[in-house]
Parts: structure tokens; C-alpha cells; sequence
């Protein structure tokens, strides 16, 4: 079992030291602090970071704050929050989020089906935190009204969590007091929440909300009290043999529920992303950390045999077959430097961030005109690389192939 | 049909579809901003990405969403850490936990502003250096006569022993004085040009203003 990350792999064999917690912080505090940031332009609007920007600039600046004060206090109130967390359940000693992910990669390895990498895996775990802290400060009608109208399923599950833990206790006695004969009572609870209030809750919220008002002040959690009311005998039967479906905060994590979710997700965008020539998303996932699968290029190539297409099947190829981590490295600087090549604008493309070998990415590379030796060598990979021994071992995969007649030495003539 | 080309010309051609095109189509701002804060599949990011390296107007409008990003990140990290924002230490293992007082030690060594600049940091390592070399050379000139073998006691001469002493430790006092007022000379000249001392950041700092990737 790998993790696949050399410091992770330290922290796992001798636990967490000083300098191992700021080279963590080094390489993962981007990671977490983006993924913070995203979540409060998603969830406020996307305004909100602009705001939080300004608010954080004129407090640094030791000027009083332009924007709107107390929403920009409560959003960065959360942020630290979560940041403080998500750092709490990393460096603790036991069942932190490291080992949590090697029993993840080690699921998945035995269940045969890939994993996304320690950023992906971080990343999903500060918007789980952050969602936790922002239902604990939700009023019940929010808390409600997000179980009934939130559209990702896993924020869904943060709310339902949230209720669960504020009335577990309170829906569990008026349970037992309504049905004295009543068996399995948590698999009835587990119903309750799960299953009752997401689907009862919406075609009656505004008679809800009615009664509510009326009874406004009686007591504490009228809006479940009125859920409950509701909540028959039959409901209990339904309940009975109910597995419970959601766990809250960091016992989640990478849930199945998520990945599949995830994955229609992805599906659909991609669909929704238009490109003039399918071979250059192949062309960023070959410099990127990804291998894309030959067959899926050849199909590209069958359909449509050009230079463009057959050479990014044979790069496929190799970068599959490549057994050394180096070997692919060097096909990638290859591949990193004819790109860069492409002139795309008018102007150059100065003043851009560094590239490193983690960051390549097509729109980031094309255009910008890089030099083999001091750019490509020296500036991303940092080592000697012979251009001419990778272009042979394209060649050769190429004229092996059936589109071997597209390069030859010497030009053979026209048609 | 395909001509047969020369593998040069062959390169050539290859990334032809690379080249400014015009889209009917863009991706939502939504799916933009999860790009630039990498929060989105790979895969759909190599996508992305495709379009990106095609379309003028995208690329535009993710260059300016990372300029927003690239600012307020900073701003963030510089929040975070003048709060403190940094896991609690008790709840830290290692050498932390293990061994506070040597941690705070170094911690104090460390903080010292000679030795936290670099030239400073040289300046008492040539001192170091120099003093152990004095140290050695009169330890061996009156400990270790010619010819006599070390290791017997009845070599050893008292007299010399402590005059060996004596002068190793005026030597080490003195070298380490002189190296140091020369460095702390060398700094103050530097100072009152004008210049910043370059001074290894804290390492948290370093983490957290980490530059985009």
C-alpha cells in the first residue's frame, strides 16, 4: 500500500515533528486556504470573496473596513475555523487525516477502483468542515429549508447531521412516549431524519411555517415538533428495517455516495465544455499527472488520421508503457516544449506564474515560447534531458504503427 | 490523403490545433472559478484547460478570476497568521511534545538576529571553526610531545597541560572576538547602506505565502 507521497509516507511511519508539520504546511496550505476561499464564493456568492478581500486588505492596512462589516466578519470567522480544524484533525496524533486516507487508498485498492490524490482527498475534507461550522449556525428553518432545497446531496447530509445532533434526544422521547409498542428505535430515528423530514418537509413548509409563527416562542424546535406530529405509525414501520445512510463530519470523509456523485457531476461539465479539437484535452492530460488511455486516442485517430492525433496516440502509448518515472518525465518536457511553441495571442504571455512539473497544464504552457535548455530543462525539470532520444522513441512507436506512412525521412511526393 | 513528411515537419503539423478559435459556447462562470481554485476533477480540469488554451475570451476571464484569487489568498494567509491560526502545539507529537525545554531553546537560539541572518550565520561559523583550530593545535603542541607516545600518562607534563589550556581558551576567546566584531562591523556598515537583511522567514510564513503553483 502506497500513498504515493514521500512526506505523507514519512508522517505514517514516524508521526508528526516540527519539521514535517511545516513542510506539510508548505506543500498543503494552499490547498487548504483555496478550498476555504472557494467554498465562501460558492455559498455566499461569488462577490463575497472580493469583499472578504477588501475587508482583509483595510484591516492589514490598519484602516477601518469599507464593506458590509458583520457579514464579512461572520464569513471570515468561519474561514478561520475551519482552517483551525481541518489543521487540528491533521496533526493529531491518532486517526488524523492521514491515516484516514491510507485506509481509503487501501479500500480502494482492494475493491480494484482508482483514488484521487491527498489534494483531492484534502480538499473534499476542509468543505466538509467548512460546511459542518456553517450548519452549527443555522437556525432550524435554514437547517430545513437547506434540507429541502440544496441540490448537492452532500450538503444535504451536513444539515440533516446537524438536526439529527440538535434533536436526536427530543425525537427519540416523543418516539417512545407517541408509540409505546415501538421496536428498532434508532432505525425508526435514523428514518425520521434521512428519509421523513427531506421528503415531508417541502410540501409542507408553508403550513409549517404557519403554525410555527403562531406558536411562536412556546418552546424550542417547534418546526420538529410539528414534523413529529406528522410522523405516523406507518412512517415507524417503514423505518424499522432503515440503515442509517449519513455520518457526519470527519468520519465521512470520501464517502461512495460522494464519488458517484461526483462523477455525474464531472460527466455533465464535461459535456458542457466545448472544444474545437478534441486531441488538445488529451494533449493537457499528458503533461498533466494523467495517462490517458491509448484506446481512447485511437479511436480519435481512426476517425480522423492526422499528424496531430497520431501523435498524441503514439505519446499515449509511451507514456503508458514507460516504466521510470524519469522516462515520462522526459516525454512531458518534450511534449511541454513543442506546445509552448503555439502562438495563440498577439502579445506573449509575460508575466506569468513559474511553471514546475506539478503545475503544467495546456493553457498555462501554450504560447509561451520556451527555450529547451534554460526553460524546459534547467527551469521545470531542473535536470539534463536529451531531446533527440525522446523525439527517436516517438518516431520509432510511430513507424511500428499502422500510420507509420506519415513520417519518413525524405518527402516521397504528393497527392 | 496524408503526405509523407519528414519527422521535423511532422512535429510541425501535429499541433496545428492549437490556434485561437471561436466559441458559440463558454463554460459557466461557476465551473471557471472551481478551475482556477483547482476544485474540480482532473479530468474535467484537462477539459477545461483545452478550451482554455483556445479561447481568448475564457482565458481572459480565468486569468482575471486568478489575480482575484492571488489576492486575496495572500491577504487570507497574512489573516490566519497574525491570529495564530496554527494547530495547537500540546496536540502535536514529536520532538514538540517530547521535549519542550530544547525546543524552546533552540527556538531562542534561533531567534538571535546574528544568527538568523546569513552573514551572521557565517561570520560565527568562521569563529567556531577558527577557535576549534587554535583549540587542536595547542592541545597537540603541549600535550603531545615529539617522539613520546600520547597515551602514557608519564608524557604528560602538568606544567604543559595547563598552559595548553590556557592558551587554548585565550585562543578561542580571541578569535571568537575578533570574528565577531568583524561580522557585527561588516553588519552595521551594511545596515546603514540602506539595504534589508536578508533573514530567513519563519518557516510557517514560508508555508503560508507560498506562491501559486
Amino acid at each position: 500500500m502506497t500513498v504515493r507521497e514521500a512526506l505523507l509516507e514519512r508522517v505514517l511511519r514516524r508521526g508528526w515533528s516540527e519539521g514535517r508539520r511545516n513542510q506539510f504546511l508548505k506543500r498543503y496550505g494552499r490547498v487548504i486556504r483555496w478550498s476555504i476561499l472557494y467554498n465562501i464564493s460558492m455559498r455566499f456568492g461569488s462577490q463575497s470573496l472580493a469583499a472578504v478581500g477588501d475587508y482583509l486588505l483595510s484591516l492589514q492596512e490598519g484602516q477601518q473596513p469599507r464593506s458590509q462589516e458583520g457579514i464579512v466578519g461572520e464569513i471570515l470567522d468561519l474561514a478561520a475555523d475551519t482552517w483551525q480544524d481541518v489543521l487540528n484533525d491533521v496533526f493529531k496524533e491518532e486517526d488524523n487525516l492521514i491515516q484516514k486516507y491510507q485506509r481509503y487508498v487501501a479500500k480502494a485498492q482492494d475493491a480494484r477502483r482508482g483514488f484521487i490524490d491527498f489534494s483531492r482527498f484534502l480538499s473534499k475534507n476542509v468543505s466538509y468542515k467548512f460546511l459542518d461550522n456553517l450548519s452549527k449556525g443555522l437556525s432550524d428553518k435554514e437547517l430545513l429549508d437547506r434540507i429541502a432545497d440544496l441540490k448537492r446531496e452532500s450538503d444535504r447530509r451536513y444539515c440533516i447531521d446537524e438536526l439529527r445532533d440538535r434533536y436526536r434526544e427530543h425525537v427519540e422521547a416523543t418516539l417512545r412516549s407517541k408509540f409505546p409498542q415501538l421496536h428498532q428505535v434508532n432505525n425508526v430515528i435514523d428514518y425520521f431524519f434521512e428519509r421523513f423530514v427531506p421528503e415531508s418537509y417541502p410540501s409542507l413548509r408553508r403550513a409549517i411555517a404557519s403554525e410555527a409563527s403562531r406558536a411562536k416562542g412556546k418552546a424550542k424546535g417547534n418546526l420538529v415538533n410539528l414534523l413529529l406530529e406528522r410522523f405516523s405509525w406507518d412512517d415507524c414501520q417503514k423505518g424499522s428495517n432503515y440503515v442509517r445512510q449519513v455520518y457526519g463530519g470527519m468520519a465521512m470523509t470520501v464517502a461512495d455516495a460522494d464519488a458517484v456523485e461526483e462523477l455525474a457531476e464531472a460527466k455533465a461539465l464535461k459535456e458542457e465544455i466545448p472544444l474545437n479539437d478534441e486531441v488538445n484535452y488529451y494533449w493537457d492530460q499528458l503533461i498533466r499527472c494523467l495517462e490517458p488511455d491509448p484506446g481512447e486516442v485511437e479511436r480519435l485517430v481512426r476517425s480522423k488520421p492526422n499528424e496531430g492525433n497520431v501523435l498524441c496516440w503514439a505519446c499515449a502509448r509511451l507514456k503508458r508503457g514507460f516504466k521510470r518515472q524519469e522516462q515520462k518525465e522526459n516525454l512531458v518536457a518534450f511534449i511541454v516544449f513543442y506546445i509552448s511553441k503555439r502562438r495563440i495571442a498577439e502579445s506573449g504571455r509575460e508575466g506569468m506564474e513559474e511553471l514546475t512539473p506539478e503545475s503544467l497544464t495546456l493553457e498555462r504552457v501554450v504560447g509561451r515560447d520556451l527555450r529547451w535548455r534554460e526553460d524546459v530543462c534547467q527551469g521545470i525539470f531542473k535536470k539534463h534531458i536529451r531531446k533527440d532520444r525522446v523525439m527517436e522513441q516517438i518516431r520509432r512507436e510511430i513507424m511500428a504503427s499502422d500510420y507509420g506512412y506519415l513520417v519518413v525521412e525524405e518527402r516521397t511526393g504528393h497527392e | 490523403m496524408n503526405e509523407s513528411i519528414s519527422f521535423e515537419d511532422f512535429l510541425d503539423r501535429a499541433f496545428a490545433s492549437l490556434r485561437p478559435d471561436h466559441y458559440e459556447e463558454h463554460p459557466s462562470q461557476r465551473t471557471l472559478i472551481a478551475y482556477v481554485y483547482e476544485q474540480i476533477d482532473p479530468l474535467v480540469a484537462a477539459r477545461i484547460s483545452a478550451h482554455l488554451a483556445t479561447c481568448k475570451e475564457c482565458s481572459e476571464r480565468v486569468h482575471a478570476l486568478r489575480e482575484e484569487r492571488a489576492k486575496v489568498d495572500e491577504t487570507f494567509a497574512r489573516y490566519l497568521r497574525e491570529r495564530g491560526m496554527v494547530a495547537e502545539r500540546a496536540e502535536i507529537g514529536g520532538v514538540g511534545r517530547k521535549w519542550p525545554r530544547i525546543r524552546e531553546l533552540s527556538e531562542k537560539v534561533l531567534a538571535n538576529p546574528w544568527l538568523s541572518s546569513r552573514r551572521g550565520f557565517y561570520g560565527h561559523l568562521a569563529a567556531w571553526a577558527a577557535a576549534s583550530g587554535v583549540l587542536a593545535f595547542f592541545l597537540i603542541r603541549y600535550l603531545h610531545q615529539p617522539g613520546i607516545v600520547l597515551e602514557s600518562s608519564e608524557n604528560l607534563v602538568p606544567g604543559g597541560f595547563i598552559k595548553g589550556l590556557v592558551w587554548s581558551l585565550a585562543g578561542v576567546l580571541g578569535f571568537w572576538g575578533l570574528t565577531g566584531l568583524a561580522s557585527h562591523g561588516y553588519l552595521a556598515l551594511w545596515r546603514s547602506r540602506g539595504q534589508e537583511r536578508k533573514r530567513p522567514r519563519d518557516s510557517h510564513e514560508n508555508g503560508d505565502r507560498e506562491g501559486e503553483g
